[in-house]
């Protein structure tokens, strides 16, 4: 007999807990990393996402705001089910997230006619255009790595080898650096597809064609830290031109990877390292708050809360969508990350980095090494 | 001690008073009260439903006939799947179309996939079958004709209309139809397990040696048993399609075969209605502990199996069962 | 020729990882009838501690994989004496249990080692690479496969030519015989799952030289642990050797020949497998 009232109050506790909620504060959901592969991701997001609050005590127009957090567990029909939580029960009218392309595509349908401002977090694909509440953050997947296409043909190299791991989000990374590329007059010789989740990229590396250069993009710290270290133990002398890099490889895992990385250059979002006085005292207030030095996922969370919270002062705290979008799409930040404003259609512009890795005063880190200014994806510049 | 799959089901006829109160009024609590709460919560419950349908389904395989698969999410995916397709490439969401071809697939998928499982029993069945819902899954990541493109699935699934001009589901009537289905279905399956077929696979799996003395033909009953809890499945699976707006290819894999099974053992193996109350308690946990806690849920969903699996061996169900028959006998005692 | 050989290395060494991952649970499938969900995490945890041991403080690497081996062992033992050993004939309820332990140990690691994946590490003295027919080949590979095949042999012999492993495959065959000897199968039991989850975190650090160790690795290590038994076959320590090798080469070849279709050469080699043989290669026939 306990154990079955235990059993039910477990269940019907949190039931009755969920089901109160007040309606006056401004309420702003997220749907972030919490378990499942991308675990670390979730507190990383939200901190950038805190401090744009803190920035504005938590208030926008008189009004507190609350911040719901959902887990995305990594799986877009999870993204579904707390994306629908939060626009059913929980009335948002602003969701930031969910990270990964496939959850994007999967609740982009559901979202579509609900009037609610919805946000990717790193990227997102150029079909999100055509909702039209979308805001995709730092720029579409092909827009974050054309500008290492050029940089690759600047660089005066030829042709190129590609390693992309075969999946929506891996052929659209790539897609971009071949668009850079051989807009520029550039030839891709040879294109590896590796399956997600490889850990054996072996077999890869002793395949590679010869060429002037190696781009690669694979989804994560694990693969990335695999691919790089097995190509140095295999021998592969061709110059690493990575996508993604600050993200996937923070300084802590760069230091685990030691003399491996040293030399490999690429595409970043952000870095933190970049001279510039709006962003060395963000820095510096990322450090003194959450006692570590903020890297591109922090950034890209602030830099979108920071765009939504502008967008709302412009509305005087009017969080309905007829409103808010309009204001958002107009909106221009001087942000950490560079020069910020968006597209009609919701496409942040943003400046591409390339960085490459070294080591400075005994420490591992990302240099950046040149900018290409407000890239927009080219398939948008009609 | 007895486990799940052991324990009769003698029914005292007081019991049986009782049995039909309670499943009636847990009928009528599912017509009734969603009336009253929000579309969100109304979701929350299709999606109960029509797992309760898979976990019931699958049971009649693995509780009544024995056979352990952890593979059925392949049933699952074909028939949400055909949804996808239909809606993907040839723009038709209608209910006539959708229901009755998902079905088809899935039972011919199980119908294909029987003749190879059941070539071998015990863990190697459970392997076999595993190895056939990954092979699916790995299909449908790598044919292009089964994903929308720039992702792994199809998404822009949406709620079956039926033709009618001027008549659209929406949250709260789609949860009836679900309802009415699984009811429909809840019945069928009723009438399978108290038939002589059903009976004969309960035999089957005490003891196949001796059935097949007595002259039954053990191999075609197991094939019907999975064939037709891969229909059942697949019924699941068309609904899921329509509820979910996507399906992926996780929809086929062993990530989601597990969870039939999880809520089968949790409810009570040995009953037909045990994995409702498993599904129920799964999926409810699962929702409330992820927003009570993003970070630490499965701390609180796996701790939950094991105190299930410690404490009430049989299933929650049947234990739940037990109690309100000791409380309606002590009831009845006092009244005659 | 020289691509041949170095596909050939490459399949043997992730051949290797893969029969020590699978080995363990295979054993313990065939001798004590236990299906253990739960064994991917014992890999993954003796690959955090096998790492905090080697890497965080820097002790040699051979203490990392001792480390590592006798955390996933006694982690293993907790789940056996505390919970498996009162489940002995119900595979639906050790299904539920090992899922549930996989839930939270997944989730424990997660709070004890944080979300960040760690690096691929190995010894000082085998990081670098040699030369073979000219082309440069990493050390630890080589390490892996000869390791690999030592604990083969090691295993192979514990299992056939010693008493220990004769009451093991007597309990096998026959428990309440076994018993009527004078066995004392519930320590042999404990024994056996004990050695299989120590292996499992082995596993773990020899792997780690490749994967590194990340959170999602207890899934994924179940997944690929039960392709190779499939395989191979369940309960003996050559089959889960010949899957591991027949595997690793399959997927080695396939990928450097067919990159396409790389997920499908593993599930196809799966499924030929089971229409010819369905109780794996060298599995009991049931």
């Amino acid at each position: 007999m306990k154990k079955f009232i235990v059993l039910f109050l477990a269940i019907l506790l949190p039931a009755s807990v969920a089901f109160g909620a007040p309606e006056k504060p401004l309420k702003i959901g997220a749907i972030l990393n919490y378990t499942g592969p991308a675990a670390m991701l979730g507190p990383l997001f939200k901190n950038g996402i805190v401090k744009a609050l803190e920035e504005n005590d938590n208030k926008i127009a008189g009004r507190p705001i609350e911040l719901i957090v959902e887990d995305a567990a990594g799986d877009p029909s999870v993204c579904l089910e707390k994306a629908r939580k939060l626009v059913e029960r929980d009335k948002v009218k602003i969701i930031i997230g969910p990270l990964m392309g496939d959850a994007h595509l999967a609740i982009a349908p559901y979202m579509a006619n609900k009037n609610v401002l919805i946000t990717t977090l790193y990227c997102g694909d150029i079909q999100l255009g055509n909702y039209r509440n979308w805001l995709t953050y730092p720029t579409t997947l092909v827009g974050l790595t054309v500008p290492l296409g050029w940089y690759a043909h600047d660089s005066g190299y030829k042709t190129m080898v590609m390693i992309t791991s075969d999946y929506a989000g891996g052929h659209g990374f790539m897609k971009g650096v071949r668009m850079g590329f051989e807009q520029k007059g550039g030839k891709v010789v040879q294109e590896v597809f590796v399956p997600v989740g490889t850990a054996d990229f072996g077999p890869y590396h002793s395949t590679l064609k010869d060429a002037d250069c190696v781009a690669f993009f694979v989804p994560n710290t694990a693969e990335s830290a695999r691919l790089i270290t097995q190509y140095r133990e295999f021998g592969v002398k061709m110059p690493l031109l990575g996508t993604t890099l600050a993200a996937d490889l923070p300084e802590a895992v760069m230091k685990d990877l030691g003399d491996n990385v040293i030399g490999v250059r690429g595409q970043a979002a952000y870095i933190w390292s970049r001279d510039n006085p709006v962003n060395n005292n963000w820095v510096k207030a990322m450090e003194k708050r959450f006692g570590m030095t903020p890297g591109g996922l922090a950034n890209n969370s602030y830099c979108i809360t920071s765009a939504i919270l502008a967008a709302l002062k412009a509305t005087g705290g009017d969080e309905s969508f007829d409103k808010l979008w309009p204001a958002l799409v107009r909106v221009q930040l001087d942000t950490p990350q560079g020069p910020l404003s968006f597209t009609p259609e919701g496409f942040a512009i943003t400046d591409g980095y390339i960085v490459e890795a070294k080591v400075i005063d005994g420490k591992y880190m990302w240099d950046p090494i040149k900018v290409y200014p407000q890239v927009l994806d080219p398939r948008l510049a009609k | 001690m007895k486990t799940a799959n052991q324990q009769t089901l003698t029914i005292p006829r007081q019991g049986q008073r009782i049995n039909l109160a309670l499943h009636v009024a847990g009928v009528v609590i599912l017509f009734i009260l969603p009336a009253f709460l929000s579309s969100y919560i109304q979701s929350v419950m299709t999606r109960f439903l029509i797992f309760a349908l898979f976990a019931t389904g699958y049971n009649l395989a693995f509780g009544y006939a024995g056979l352990t698969s952890l593979g059925h999410a392949a049933y699952f995916g074909a028939g949400g799947y055909t949804v996808a397709v239909l809606k993907l490439h040839y723009g038709s969401d209608l209910f006539w179309v959708g229901a009755p071809l998902g079905i088809l697939v899935a039972t011919l998928v199980a119908a294909m996939f029987g003749i190879i499982a059941l070539r071998v029993s015990g863990i190697y069945f459970l392997l076999v079958t595993f190895a056939l819902g990954q092979l699916l899954y790995s299909v449908a990541w790598n044919v292009s004709w089964l994903n929308t493109p720039g992702m792994q699935g199809v998404s822009g699934l949406s709620l079956p209309t039926f033709g009618i001009a001027g008549f659209a589901l929406n949250t709260t009537s789609f949860y009836y139809l679900v309802l009415l289905v699984c009811l429909i279905c809840f019945y069928l399956l009723f009438r399978i397990v108290n038939s002589p077929f059903g009976r004969a696979l309960v035999g089957i799996r005490e003891g196949e040696d001796r059935m097949r003395s007595l002259g039954y033909n053990t191999w075609l009953y197991k094939y019907l048993a999975f064939v037709i809890s891969g229909a059942f499945s697949g019924i699941a699976g068309v609904l899921f399609g329509y509820y979910n707006y996507l399906i992926s290819p996780t929809h086929l894999g062993v990530g989601t075969s597990f969870l039939p099974m999880c809520m089968a053992i949790i409810g009570g193996v040995g009953t037909l209605l045990g994995p409702v109350i498993g599904a129920a308690v799964i999926i409810f946990v699962e929702l409330y502990a992820s927003i009570m806690t993003p970070e630490r849920w499965p701390l609180i969903l796996g701790g939950l199996f094991v105190l299930a699996i410690m404490f009430a061996r049989e299933g929650i169900g049947v234990y739940l069962w037990r109690l309100c028959n000791k409380v309606g006998h002590h009831y009845g005692s006092t009244k005659s | 020729m020289e691509q041949f050989i170095i596909n050939l290395l490459n399949g043997l060494s992730y051949g290797m990882v893969l029969f020590l991952i699978a080995s363990g649970m295979s054993v313990v499938m065939g001798a004590m009838n236990i299906i253990n969900l739960a064994h991917g995490v014992l890999y993954m945890i003796g690959g955090y501690v096998g790492w905090t041991i080697a890497v965080k403080f820097g002790a040699p690497f051979v203490l990392g994989l001792l480390a590592g081996g006798l955390a996933a062992g006694f982690t293993g033992l907790m789940l056996e004496r505390g919970f498996l050993r009162y489940l002995y004939k119900q595979p639906n309820e050790q299904v539920l249990l090992t899922f549930g332990f996989v839930y939270i140990l997944t989730n424990l690691s997660l709070w004890v080692w944080g979300g960040w994946p760690r690096m691929p590490f190995t010894a000082k003295f085998l990081s670098g690479s040699f030369e073979i027919l000219g082309r440069a080949y990493p050390k630890a590979r080589m390490a892996t496969i000869i390791i690999g095949l030592v604990m083969a042999i090691v295993l192979w012999w514990l299992q056939d030519k010693t008493r220990v492993g004769a009451m093991v495959r007597a309990g096998m065959d026959n428990k309440e015989m076994a018993m009527g000897l004078g066995i004392n199968m519930e320590r042999v039991f404990a024994l056996v799952f004990f050695v299989a989850s120590c292996i499992a975190g082995v596993a773990g650090v020899l792997g780690a030289q490749l994967l590194g160790v990340y959170n999602a690795l207890g899934l994924e290590i179940l997944l690929l642990a039960l392709i190779v038994i499939i395989v191979g076959g369940v309960g003996s320590v050559q089959g889960a050797l010949l899957g591991g090798i027949l595997i690793g080469v399959i997927d080695a070849f396939g990928r450097a020949l067919f990159p396409k279709l790389a997920m499908f050469t593993m599930y196809f080699t799966m499924i030929i497998i089971l229409l010819v043989r369905p109780s794996g290669l060298l599995g009991r026939r049931t």
